[in-house]
């Protein structure tokens, strides 16, 4: 695992297996404020299911076999999530090639309505706004 | 950086030829083998009981997750058992919804196995 930390951001960079699944939840309660339980339970699910994605996708393509995630403090705190996969179709939640990737996706798109995905033949960004305390996640 | 600590336990008991499993922690990808050892377990030591799956303490589950629930009810069916999910959490009732599994499963808001 490598990191870099900036003024703002917080970066890692991690093997492609869902051992890591936990220290990626781990790292985002230990950086990010708290919320309430119901909360963190629907955003650290979306994270799950986004990171699971990245991890399913780049193990069909083992050229670069891992994820990077990336902690945005400020200004307004994110967790983004990204791979180098064969890419997803974000419009229709459809993967492109490998596995039963929608579901994972449409969950995560509801628990965070905000989340953004940029995806091409060369890889996906999932940005995932983080919830303000309290704030409604759905 | 130091590794977090386990983040997930399952707590099988049988009583009145109902077999209970209470899942706790994370329910994710990485874990559902674990589930799914557990009730494969609990078949071999005792076969064709009913099924309860408490995930009052699951405070994440994701689609890898829903899907090892699913097949254990498909598995159950084809025994002529039973599985019932107790599934309490505001997020959770959201997350059985939003993936139409309360179509699917026999979901229950209270569970008189829990703590």
């Amino acid at each position: 695992m490598t990191a870099a930390q900036q003024d703002s951001t917080i970066c890692l960079t991690l093997p492609a297996d869902y051992e890591e699944l936990p220290l990626i939840r781990h790292v985002i309660r230990q950086t990010l404020p708290p919320l309430s339980r119901d909360q963190e339970s629907r955003y650290l699910g979306a994270i799950t299911e986004i990171a699971a994605n990245a991890i399913e996708s780049v193990t069909a393509t083992p050229l670069w076999p891992y994820i990077s995630l990336t902690i945005q403090l400020h200004p307004q705190p994110a967790v983004i999530i990204a791979d180098r996969g064969p890419g997803i179709d974000a419009s229709s939640h459809k993967p492109t090639k490998y596995g039963n990737l929608g579901q994972g996706l449409i969950i995560a798109k509801a628990a965070v309505p905000n989340l953004s995905i940029s995806s091409t033949a060369a890889g996906t960004i999932v940005r995932l706004p983080y919830p303000l305390p309290n704030q409604a996640a759905s | 950086m130091n590794r977090p600590p386990p983040t997930f336990a399952i707590d099988t008991s049988v009583n009145n030829g109902l077999a209970y499993f209470e899942v706790i922690g994370e329910f994710d990808a990485r874990t559902v083998p674990q589930f799914e050892a557990a009730v494969t377990k609990q078949n071999q030591s005792t076969p064709d009981m009913d099924f309860v799956v408490c995930l009052s303490a699951a405070g994440i589950i994701d689609s890898s997750a829903l899907g090892a629930l699913v097949r254990l009810d498909t598995a159950q069916r084809k025994a002529n058992q039973s599985l019932s999910v107790h599934a309490p959490r505001p997020f959770q009732v959201d997350l059985l919804q939003i993936t139409g599994l309360t179509e699917i499963l026999t979901i229950t808001s209270n569970c008189e196995h829990c703590r």
